[in-house]
């Protein structure tokens, strides 16, 4: 049995912002997911902003670990080659009675430390954002604002931790936890593996983690929030992420957000619900959210909706405020509970927090002298000049053949896409990677392109590749009379 | 980087392209074909059923037929063919940006064609509620899988929507041995031919259930099963009619949408109604020297008209690049009237003295009525009483003798003869 100084458990963003934190340091580390691909829950379906940080109480960890989190970005963005965004985002309102909440809310954000916030009014909104709702008064705008895809980023710290050396696991799912003097046993249908540590970062079943190791401290309520994603657009497109009024019920409300492609985001309903794995969107919620579009960007219509998913905040019984620290009566177990918004903005600050606990708990940590903090993003064809171009597929002509023509996505890209470490087994993993099948067609064209390309790569026949989950083949295998050469 | 020069460069090698880079080159053009595929013919390499070629050929073939005996004419007839070349972008002087596998072109066109065809609608542009499984997909794709890559998509299907392609693939399926259990159309009439579902439905016994559609999707792997439920007039499912189906595979035919992304970024005007450019009669858009046809221009059932109308589109390129077109008076607008979704073209140069070919099509069922051309002032003629389907083009000619000397606006009606439709 491999043993290891430490075990993360789930790599979701916060499971792989921890990995690629503590690969800088003279320990084993491994990191556990129980499905077939890094950031396939709760982080692949988020709205991908990277809150400025004004909105959580001061004083809670929310607050503290939002915004230094989102200060660290733009430099993230930049070591790890993934795309970030500084939009700036507007929280609109309509009357007095929004003034008076968005003057508390910049008071709010003054107290926590986030930069350059303004309360604007009219023709200033109009010239920030064009599209906003004409019927917009006030607004507060928060320059350090960003988007970005959050899966991308949990590729960029999965990548990073993995060639400095941490591993990973894929669907290893966690079945059973046994204490030693040491450290940990954990269980699962593959295999079991020791750690030293571990860190609890299982998103909505961090609370069956936990119980498993015999903490029963709290549970976890999955918050169903569906999401929309309108098709890009070519003339005025949106520029801010624009927020409503929250409401006491709905958290932030229906947000609109520009992505890092060129998208609309209108997200997310919010919907407590009892399965840990029902991510199903509802007539209701699609509807619902198109009147909250509206209300921020009256132009907002059904035609340019393009795909709708939905998926889980991890809401935590333990209290609002994130529920991060050393589990009472579990020497070197570390929970990460209750990470919900602003969870992705906060993800970097998360690590070094859990960090911080490890060493508390008595984990020696070295700095590595061969760490590499760069990781080198890939090749994103529809980027290039002509003449990058141009020279790229002289290099290797893999990249002169487009496979998915809404978003020009190229072969080249797709076979990186698989061949790249930690890289894609699933015809999902291909498209959060390269963005192939992610266009208005929806991989209408290209499906069975990729199908083809990760049945090569991966030497399996196509019936044994997989949407997404497991077991989720796209085909049931070849038809009569065929034969395979 | 490769910088080239022709009249005329077509974009797309599906039947719209390949017959206007013939009528271009007939006209002594030099032509370039450019087609991101592997081979000519588009959509037709997969669509195996006959049917095709009946107006055109006066013979009945299947798709890859029709486009083989286009690719022969194509390939001896002197155009420059690029296959596996996909088009980045056009610029309004016509310069074409494409890239292959041995690098990037750029190529000065004296006028293009967009040729580009379709795309299907897909789940998320319906929004069908539910879960994500494998095993939902368009009709096109589940249309390859089998036709192509011989590779079976599910073995229970059920099919939302009434598209010409779904009726088809429900017939295929069926001869793969995949069971089929119904075709769920959410409107209170067929969307495809009639002949498609006589040929594919009817005689395989397969049962369509009109006005009803799918309203949730389960599985969470895998598809595992749908839920269909009867809508009311305005489209809502009815609650108690609700019925769940088991089943793997989900195909969508629920409608095709002219693939004009190139042609709205090099500032191309689109009819809201077909999605497609905005055209006068020699097919020309509102950017001089780029003209459309098939199914980037409106969504056709029938090839043999696209056919038709890339010809006449490969014939105005070369006169716009060899600068032999007459200069056209001030357009007159065609309209759509009452009853009517669209009409292709949508503007007319009066006094070419030339008849001006008109497709449209209804907007509803209308099984016994009239059709109206008028002007503004004075009806210029009124059809036959006869049935109108939304599924079946329609065409008409206007005759320089109906266009008249006031050579105004023309607006197409169909009207109802009695109430009852």
């Amino acid at each position: 049995m491999e043993r290891y100084d430490v075990a993360i458990i789930g790599a979701g963003i916060v499971g792989t912002a921890t990995a690629w934190k503590l690969a800088r340091y003279k320990i084993k580390t491994v990191l556990l997911e129980a499905l077939p691909d890094l950031a396939c829950g709760t982080t692949k379906a988020n709205g991908g902003i990277i809150h400025a940080g004004y909105d959580p109480k001061t004083g809670t960890l929310k607050a503290k670990l939002n915004v230094q989190g989102a200060s660290e970005y733009p430099v993230l963005a930049e070591q790890l080659g993934f795309r970030y965004k500084q939009t700036g985002s507007l929280v609109v309102g309509f009357n007095e009675q929004d003034e008076q909440y968005l003057k508390m809310e910049y008071q709010n954000g003054k107290a926590n430390g986030v930069p350059d916030l303004k309360i604007i009014y009219g023709e200033e909104i109009r010239a920030l954002e064009p599209r906003i709702n004409p019927q917009a008064t006030v607004a507060l705008h928060a320059p350090t604002a960003g988007v970005l895809d959050p899966f991308e980023a949990a590729y960029a710290f999965a990548e990073n931790a993995h060639q400095n050396g941490v591993d990973v696991y894929f669907q290893f799912k966690v079945t059973g936890i046994t204490r030693k003097s040491d450290g940990f046993v954990l269980h699962s249908s593959s295999g079991n593996v020791e750690a030293g540590m571990v860190v609890n970062a299982a998103g909505v079943y961090s609370d069956v983690v936990a119980a498993l190791a015999g903490s029963q401290d709290f549970t976890v309520t999955p918050r169903i929030g569906e999401i929309l994603v309108l098709d890009k657009e070519i003339s005025n497109p949106v520029r801010n992420v624009i927020f409503p009024i929250p409401s006491p019920t709905k958290g932030k409300g229906i947000v609109v957000i520009p992505t890092v492609s060129g998208n609309v985001l209108v997200s997310a309903t919010a919907r407590n619900i009892e399965d840990k794995e029902n991510i199903s969107t509802s007539r209701e919620g699609l509807q619902e959210l198109l009147q909250g579009g509206r209300k921020l960007v009256a132009d907002i219509s059904a035609g340019q909706v393009i795909r709708e998913f939905s998926g889980l905040r991890a809401v935590s019984s333990a209290g609002e405020d994130f529920n991060i620290g050393p589990t009472p009566g579990i020497r070197g177990f570390i929970t990460a509970g209750g990470i919900q918004s602003p969870g992705l903005a906060s993800a970097p600050a998360i690590a070094s927090l859990i960090r911080d606990c490890l060493a508390e708990e008595g984990l020696v940590l070295r700095e590595k002298p061969d760490y590499n903090p760069l990781r080198k993003a890939g090749v994103r064809f529809s980027a290039l000049s002509a003449e990058e171009q141009d020279r790229l597929i002289k290099e290797n002509p893999d990249y002169g053949q487009i496979v998915c023509r809404c978003e020009y996505v190229t072969a080249g890209e797709i076979i990186d896409a698989i061949k790249t470490p930690l890289g894609a087994t699933t015809i999902d993993g291909v498209k959060r990677r390269s963005r192939a099948g992610m266009g208005r067609c929806q991989g209408g064209f290209c499906q069975p392109r990729i199908l083809a390309i990760l049945s090569r790569y991966l030497q399996k026949p196509p019936e044994q590749i997989w949407l997404e989950y497991a077991d989720s083949p796209v085909v049931m295998g070849m038809l009569k009379g065929g034969c395979r050469q | 980087m490769n910088m080239m020069s022709y009249d005329v460069v077509v974009i797309g090698g599906g039947p719209a392209g390949m017959a206007a880079a013939l009528k271009s080159k007939e006209y002594g053009c030099t032509v370039a074909l450019l087609e991101r595929d592997a081979d000519l013919g588009g959509i037709l390499n997969q669509c195996i059923h006959p049917g095709f070629g009946v107006e055109y050929f006066k013979e009945e073939l299947a798709g890859p037929e029709y486009a083989g005996r286009f690719t022969d004419l194509v390939n001896s007839a002197g155009i420059d063919v690029y296959i596996q070349t996909m088009v980045t972008a056009v610029n309004p002087e016509r310069s074409v940006m494409a890239i292959n596998q041995n690098g990037v072109m750029q190529i000065s066109a004296g006028a293009v064609v967009l040729a580009m065809g379709c795309r299907e609608r897909t789940r998320g542009a319906i929004m069908i509620p539910g879960y994500r499984p494998a095993g939902v997909m368009t009709a096109g794709i589940a249309q390859r899988y089998i036709n192509i890559e011989n590779l079976k998509p599910g073995s229970k299907a059920v099919i939302v929507g009434s598209g010409d392609i779904g009726l088809i693939m429900a017939r295929r399926m069926y001869l793969e041995g995949i069971q089929v259990l119904g075709v769920y159309e959410i409107m209170p009439y067929v969307n495809g031919l009639i002949r498609n579902v006589k040929q594919c439905l009817e005689d395989f016994a397969i049962p369509l259930y009109l006005s009803e559609t799918v309203i949730d999707i389960q599985g969470k792997g895998r598809l595992s099963g749908v839920v269909t439920a009867r809508v009311d007039e305005n489209f809502r499912p009815v609650s108690g009619t609700e019925k769940h189906i088991e089943c793997d595979l989900l195909l969508l035919s629920v409608g095709l949408i002219p693939e004009n992304d190139l042609s709205v970024r090099v500032g191309v005007e689109l009819n809201t109604a077909t999605q497609g450019p905005l055209v006068n009669n020699g097919l020309e858009t509102n950017v001089p020297g780029i003209f459309a046809c098939g199914n980037v221009l409106h969504v056709h059932d029938v090839v043999d008209n696209v056919t038709r109308e890339a010809l006449k589109a490969g014939e105005q390129a070369a006169r716009y690049a060899k600068k032999t077109g007459v200069k056209p008076k001030e357009p007159r607008k065609i309209l759509a009237g009452e009853n009517i979704r669209y009409t292709v073209p949508n503007y007319y140069h009066p006094g070419a003295g030339e008849k001006v070919d008109i497709c449209f099509r209804v907007s509803r069922p209308i099984s016994d009525g009239y059709l109206v051309v008028s002007s503004p002032e004075r009806v210029i003629l009124e059809g036959k009483p006869r049935g109108f389907r939304p599924g079946e083009m329609e065409k008409f000619s206007l005759s320089p003798k109906l266009q008249g000397k006031d050579c105004s606006d023309v607006i197409l009606s169909v009207r109802r003869r009695s109430n009852g439709n």
